[in-house]
């Protein structure tokens, strides 16, 4: 069963970055004592509440970094868009077990969204050869496209949104992540990490229950 | 965050170490009834009479490791998923070994069968009793089924050999402070 941790640590808003309207990257401190490993998660405690939110970072950096999106009437969220630098947040221990976990198998990424903070993290500690479909509405919510598209072997962006001109990635997938996979991929003994919306998660693990009823599946939803 | 996903409702689900099996997998069967005794050990602890305070603390401790054991059952051996996984705590047998015998000190000697029953909480430290015992079972399963990886499971073994010895002797212990007598098998 899971139950509320109380916050651990406490640390300082250190600035923020806008990726789109809705969506920015928090940086805090690191508290001494602090160890994660990439792709965990942690409660982040406000005021306005407590949320948890996946660190970007490597478990090296000396700063934590979030995704956070900007919820429309979301207490938490639209507090930490707000923060002034130096602003104290209560934060609890590493949690989660979407971890990169070594493998001689194909690997296969799958976020919608901000979902994309684990495997962003899981790159920035040095994770490269794997798929990863990153289903989103527009190109503006590609976020880490760059560093992503270098470190994988293959990196699909899933626009489920309407077309917009002038548009043109290399293998882009007008539709969603589930639609891809559903289409392209065959039985084998994959390893699939899924994280994102909870319809995603549910859709697609039912899917790969039918279509590679071999993979290994980890996953971590929200919402 | 919510306790529904919606994964496992065409019959199957995932081992924490990745692998989709069907609910019915000799795994989820053994996990399954951990949680069942723990569930069950929820049930002596909200049971109990006043002042039973070490005996509290050692159904809290045993649900904490019932906790632990359930993970290394949902792992497949040799998985790098172990790599997440806790040990039991070492010394956990022969823990449980002292508060035995702490508890025997003040029972009567046992020379019959006697049958399960007597005050409720007595009662349902026997069930606990006896879906320890089905744990073990599968858990010998497991072991015997899997091909190597099995050190931690022989230890949770162990453990859960004691565990139902206590929770005799506990049933014994809490008939004997709540003033009822064993009620002896009659032939």
């Amino acid at each position: 069963m899971i139950g509320t941790v109380p916050p651990t640590y406490s640390v300082v808003v250190v600035g923020r970055q806008w990726l789109n309207e809705d969506v920015f990257v928090l940086i805090c401190s690191r508290p001494a004592g602090f160890s994660f490993l990439a792709g965990q998660y942690v409660t982040l405690s406000l005021a306005e509440g407590e949320r948890e939110y996946t660190l970007l970072s490597p478990p090296t950096a000396p700063e934590l970094r979030f995704l956070v999106k900007r919820l429309k009437g979301g207490r938490v969220s639209g507090a930490l868009a707000e923060l002034a630098p130096g602003t104290p947040l209560g934060m609890g221990r590493a949690m989660g077990y979407l971890t990169y976990r070594p493998t001689d198998r194909p690997v296969v990424f799958v976020a919608t969204g901000v979902g994309v903070a684990p495997f962003v993290a899981m790159v920035a500690a040095g994770v490269t050869g794997f798929t990863l479909l990153h289903g989103v509405r527009t190109v503006s919510a590609l976020f880490f496209r760059q560093e992503l598209s270098v470190a994988a072997h293959r990196y699909i962006p899933c626009l489920s949104g309407k077309a917009e001109p002038g548009i043109a990635l290399p293998a882009l997938h007008r539709g969603r992540v589930t639609d891809y996979v559903d289409r392209t991929f065959r039985p084998g003994l994959y390893d699939f990490y899924l994280c994102g919306a909870r319809a995603m998660i549910t859709d697609m693990t039912l899917l790969l229950d039918e279509l590679c009823p071999e993979a290994r599946v980890y996953s971590e939803a929200f919402g | 965050m919510k306790v529904y996903t919606g994964g496992g409702d065409k019959g199957k689900t995932s081992l924490f170490s990745g692998e989709r099996v069907p609910k019915h997998h000799v795994r989820i069967e053994a996990y399954g009834d951990l949680d069942e005794l723990n569930s069950i050990l929820g049930v002596v602890a909200s049971l109990l009479p006043e002042g039973e305070q070490a005996v509290r603390e050692d159904l809290e401790t045993m649900q904490s490791n019932l906790f632990l054991a359930g993970a290394w059952l949902a792992t497949t051996p040799d998985s790098s998923a172990t790599a997440y996984l806790t040990a039991l705590p070492a010394t956990v047998a022969k823990d449980l070994e002292k508060r035995i015998d702490a508890l025997s000190d003040v029972l009567p000697e046992l020379k019959e069968f006697i049958l399960p029953g007597g005050q409720p909480v007595a009662a349902w430290s026997h069930v606990a009793r006896t879906v320890c015992r089905r744990c073990e079972r599968r858990l010998t399963g497991l072991i015997e089924a899997a091909s190597g990886g099995n050190a931690e499971l022989a230890a949770i073994q162990v453990y859960l050999n004691r565990l139902s010895d206590y929770l005799f002797v506990l049933a014994r212990y809490l008939n004997h402070v709540l003033g009822t007598a064993d009620k002896t098998w009659k032939k």
